[in-house]
């Protein structure tokens, strides 16, 4: 087993009356690229504040390379880049005073490796440019970089592709890669965006209304115990009801005459059986593999119903 | 630590807010001198000391015009420049989300504080002193020097050796009051995330202390209040100060400026940074 890097235990947060993080319990292991996926507010950025000691926990640890964020926080933070939200520069200094101000908060490093680091996310030709004249694009690569700048082990990485348009992000998914594969550095990727984890990440863990709905492989998790299958038929509005009533069947989508049901696989003739007995004609069932985005939608929504 | 305070050097160096103190007041000292030379109500006053006194030379001179800076900047420009300063260091960083970014480097959020605090005492402390050397500076070029002539309780002539030391005294009392007041300001800016707030709200402070300082109702809190101690400079230039009274003074200041800085360490400490 590899050496876990980041782990929360029991992890919560409360703003005011509203729960905003609810007892996370996450573990990610050295070589992992980490997707932390969820819709807008569910609690990823919190958890991600919490993480990097920006925000104090109501109750539960966060432990980074094995130190407690809270009460070891510069032993925790010293092999560890993040990039909280936005990236945030000095406006009035170039990315490359930027750079050498929060390198030295990290006990310093040469011009040389910042160089580097500006070069290996394409801004080392507009390195002595102020940052107030940067693009947010640019802004992005350069909150990568200053990530970068403690030759760390573990990466945190808050929605680093927010804002950027799909050159720059295909851009930011391969730069993660490289880091991942080249440096060996450990990847923690937060992302509303499910096709985004699907490429980048190998484990992943979804959160929803600050609860943690699932963890694992992402193999694992898209290999799910159903199976999809997309059923042709002559009315999908009568066939959903006709569906409604087998109460181990779920309908995923249904439009004009297609249809996608979860069920389990031994007992997609019985749906058959019954659609037919209804009157529906059906013209095809083709098995569908469940990808990333059908199982958070079907999470969210065994997660709502569960609430 | 040092690299911490050489990096909030570097900071407030870059920041052209830092100079508008600087540059403001020097602006208000070229306009005192050409006053001072020119204007009616200086050549008024001196045909009236002339009535009762034999004036050999200027009393309009480079001492004067520092002292009589300080009267006119102690609760307007000076307080204001230094709030400008102190209450932006965190609450801008806050605000701008640098705050953010330093945050999440390896380093206690008690260094990045106290860091901070030192360079804005520093600030308070270079733009204090520094102006009222430029107005010596300057009023000695256009004025000349000589002895210091105040017109307050009385006529006190100090001769010129005697009005720098004093002159000097001054200054440090009202310094010690800038730091309390940027102290303030610091503390504000610590839970806010809103330098104009910080600055808005210290200077709110001094302004209602001195009102406060003038209801009959307060007057058992009125030897408390911070203003009531800054206006204690103006009796280095009337006799023989109260030592008792200054020290009292000094100590009342620098119990703001401790209390200022333990509220903002603490909060900044205990503080969500949710920017």
């Amino acid at each position: 087993m590899s050496e876990l890097v980041l782990e929360t235990i029991g992890l919560t947060k409360d703003f005011r009356r509203r729960r905003a993080v609810d007892s996370l319990s996450l573990r990610v292991y050295e070589g992992d690229v980490y997707g932390f996926l969820g819709p807008n507010g569910a609690g990823k950025s919190t958890t991600i504040r919490m993480l990097t000691g920006l925000v104090r926990p109501k109750s539960g640890t966060a432990r980074l390379l094995g130190w407690d964020v809270l009460h070891q926080r510069v032993q925790s933070l010293s092999k560890v880049g993040a990039l909280v939200e936005m990236p945030s520069f000095y406006k009035y200094l170039s990315a490359r005073d930027n750079l050498r101000i929060f390198s030295r908060l990290s006990g310093g490093c040469p011009d040389k490796r910042i160089d580097q680091i500006l070069d290996t996310v394409g801004l080392l030709d507009r390195a002595n440019d102020k940052t107030k004249t940067y693009s947010h694009g640019m802004l992005q690569r350069l909150g990568i970089a200053q990530a970068l700048l403690p030759n760390p082990r573990l990466v945190i990485l808050d929605e680093p592709t927010s804002g950027l348009d799909p050159q720059g992000m295909k851009d930011v998914r391969e730069l993660v890669l490289r880091l991942a594969r080249e440096e060996k550095i450990t990847v923690f990727l937060s992302s509303h965006l499910l096709h985004e984890v699907e490429q980048v990440c190998n484990r992943v863990g979804v959160i929803h209304r600050g609860r943690l709905l699932t963890e694992g492989s992402v193999e694992e998790l898209v290999r799910h115990e159903v199976d999809l299958m997309e059923f042709k038929v002559s009315d999908a509005d009568q066939a959903e009801e006709v569906l409604a009533g087998l109460d181990w069947v779920q309908v995923m989508s249904s439009e004009d005459c297609r249809m996608t049901i979860s069920a389990p696989s031994g007992r997609v003739c019985e749906a058959n059986k019954a659609l037919v007995q209804a009157g529906i004609d059906v013209s095809a069932i083709i098995p569908k593999t469940m990808n990333l985005e059908d199982l958070f939608l079907k999470l969210i929504e065994e997660g709502e119903s569960a609430d | 630590m040092l690299i911490s305070l050489r990096l909030e050097l570097l900071k407030v160096m870059r920041k052209s807010r830092t100079y508008i103190g600087p540059a403001a007041l020097s602006l208000l000292i070229i306009a005192m001198l050409v006053g001072m030379k020119h204007g009616h109500e200086f050549q008024y006053m001196r045909r009236r000391l002339e009535q009762d006194f034999i004036v050999a030379g200027s009393f309009v001179n480079a001492a004067f015009l520092v002292r009589f800076l300080l009267e006119g900047i102690t609760y307007t420009f000076l307080p204001l420049f230094a709030c400008m300063v102190c209450g932006d260091l965190i609450a801008s960083e806050a605000a701008d989300g640098t705050l953010r970014t330093l945050l999440c480097r390896p380093v206690t959020r008690m260094r990045v504080a106290i860091s901070k605090y030192a360079v804005a005492i520093m600030y308070v402390l270079g733009l204090t002193f520094g102006i009222g050397l430029l107005a010596y500076m300057a009023g000695w070029a256009y004025l000349g020097r000589g002895s210091l002539v105040v017109l307050s309780k009385g006529v006190w002539i100090y001769p010129e050796h005697e009005a720098i030391l004093r002159l000097l005294k001054a200054y440090s009392l009202v310094a010690c009051g800038m730091v309390s007041l940027g102290s303030i300001a610091f503390a504000i800016s610590t839970f806010l995330s809103n330098s104009n707030g910080a600055i808005a709200a210290a200077m709110g402070l001094l302004y209602g202390s001195a009102v406060i300082g003038e209801i009959e109702y307060f007057a058992k809190i009125k030897p408390y209040l911070l203003t009531t101690q800054m206006e204690m400079w103006r009796d280095f230039f009337t006799g023989v100060p109260d030592a008792h009274a200054l020290t009292k003074a000094v100590a009342i200041m620098a119990a703001y400026s401790v209390g200022a800085l333990v509220i903002g360490l603490v909060i900044f400490h205990r503080r969500d940074v949710l920017s």
